[in-house]
């Protein structure tokens, strides 16, 4: 019980490095989810409006992307973004920039997945009615996102979650810097490692009602979208 | 001498509910402002055939020529030219005056001008007042005329309806008419609908085509 009470002590003394630590992190997955959430919106609508070759492929390929391990994310951008790699000359290994990117490629598969199958489940009329009715790719776009609202929010914020509790990604590339690039699940691993364990445990509570808070929010808003 | 054909038909075969059931045009031609009513039982293919025409089913077999050309070569100009409403037709989510917006979308005009314009086809279909009501709220007779407004507000040269009176009470039904009247009578639009309702073909003053057998056998 003694590490419980003390970890408890730490979040509501208001213990700045943890606060500063979730900052970090929240601000982290909120640009990353944001990035990712933008390019796959593009994506999964073209991907949804408009038939091409290998189009079934392409949807398999990026369900399949949702499995890889963030570990191999991370490895991947590391030897991109590494001084003797292609993006070497950016400087952005260790900053938050390659957290955020690496972040973002690891959420895009789950965006496009999460949109287009919110996509596939509109009427089909939908898509017969904008044919139709001669709309253009912007109107079609556009109309397309409005009919799916529920969707798109229950996207951006299930990929929050998942990139809010990744651990692979930012290690790698963020380095896990104090007061720089230092997330929630880096500074978990770093402490349960020098045995500061109630400041791990203060951080694990945190992350733990962030993440049931997300949840939550994804399943009203779902619930709510199955209403109306 | 005769005008050239909008649609030229020879030898359509279409599957149409997945039962490996065929319907079958064996020669059809339609002209300019030519006002037509498929007529047939239900089950008969007619909605299929109409989704044909608008170019969201692909011809399985036998040709359709638009124009002059294949109806793949003028997919393009079909979405343009060509306007299909179903029988329950689909609502975008919002108001009816969003609905309708979205049937002006081509046209370069002011925000002032859709709104008239707006007004003047409410007012054709008799639901006048009618723009901030939730498309959510409309029985299925006023759905069906929201669309058809939306469907008239693009100005399209071939319009093709799916029972376009099925849910309409009396005096809905005298409206559509009214209105399908005055884009055929006056405009130039050709008029294509699949239809139950002899009343409606009386007063359209339409040729009748009738689906007996999966072919189309009499017109």
């Amino acid at each position: 019980m003694k590490p419980i009470q003390s970890a408890l002590s730490l979040i509501l003394s208001g213990n700045r490095e943890i606060f500063f630590t979730v900052g970090t992190s929240l601000s982290f997955s909120f640009f990353s989810t944001m990035l990712a959430g933008f390019i796959g919106l593009g994506i999964a609508t073209i991907v949804t409006l408009y038939r091409f070759p290998l189009r079934r492929f392409f949807i398999s390929l990026i369900t399949s992307l949702m499995a890889v391990p963030t570990v191999v994310v991370g490895l991947v951008m590391y030897g991109f973004l590494s001084r003797s790699g292609p993006l070497g000359n950016l400087g952005w290994l260790y900053t938050p920039y390659a957290v955020i990117i690496g972040q973002s490629i690891f959420a895009l598969p789950i965006v496009i997945s999460y949109l287009w199958t919110g996509f596939s489940k509109i009427d089909l009329r939908f898509f017969e009615t904008i044919h139709t009715l001669g709309c253009s790719f912007s109107t079609k776009c556009f109309l397309t996102w409005r009919e799916s609202q529920t969707v798109l929010t229950n996207a951006l914020l299930s990929s929050f979650g998942r990139v809010l509790s990744e651990v692979g990604i930012s290690m790698m590339l963020g380095g896990n810097i104090r007061w720089y690039t230092r997330t929630m699940t880096t500074a978990i691993a770093l402490e349960t490692n020098r045995g500061e364990y109630e400041q791990a445990l203060a951080l694990g509570i945190l992350l733990l009602l962030l993440s049931i808070g997300i949840n939550t929010l994804t399943f009203r808003i779902s619930a709510q979208g199955g209403r109306t | 001498m005769n005008p050239e054909p909008l649609f030229r038909i020879r030898n359509l075969k279409v599957e149409f509910n997945g039962r490996g059931e065929i319907f079958h045009i064996p020669q059809l031609e339609i002209l300019p402002k030519d006002r037509i009513a498929i007529m047939g039982p239900n089950g008969s293919g007619k909605t299929t055939f109409l989704k044909t025409l608008s170019g969201l089913l692909e011809v399985p077999s036998g040709t359709i020529f638009y124009k002059g050309a294949p109806l793949r070569v003028h997919r393009r100009k079909l979405t343009q030219e060509v306007t299909y409403v179903h029988q329950h037709p689909y609502l975008f989510r919002g108001s009816v005056y969003r609905n309708l917006l979205v049937g002006l979308h081509s046209a370069t005009l002011t925000p002032k001008e859709k709104k008239h314009h707006i007004q003047i086809i409410l007012e054709r279909i008799g639901l006048s007042g009618y723009e901030e009501r939730d498309t959510r709220e409309l029985s299925g007779g006023e759905a069906y005329r929201v669309a058809l407004a939306r469907a008239l507000l693009k100005e399209p040269q071939v319009l093709l309806l799916d029972e376009p009176t099925a849910q309409a009470d009396q005096e809905a039904k005298r409206i559509i008419t009214e209105a399908l009247k005055q884009v055929t009578h006056k405009g130039n639009t050709t008029l294509i609908f699949a239809t139950h309702d002899e009343s409606l073909c009386r007063n359209l003053e339409v040729r009748i085509l009738r689906i007996e057998e999966f072919s189309l056998c009499r017109y």
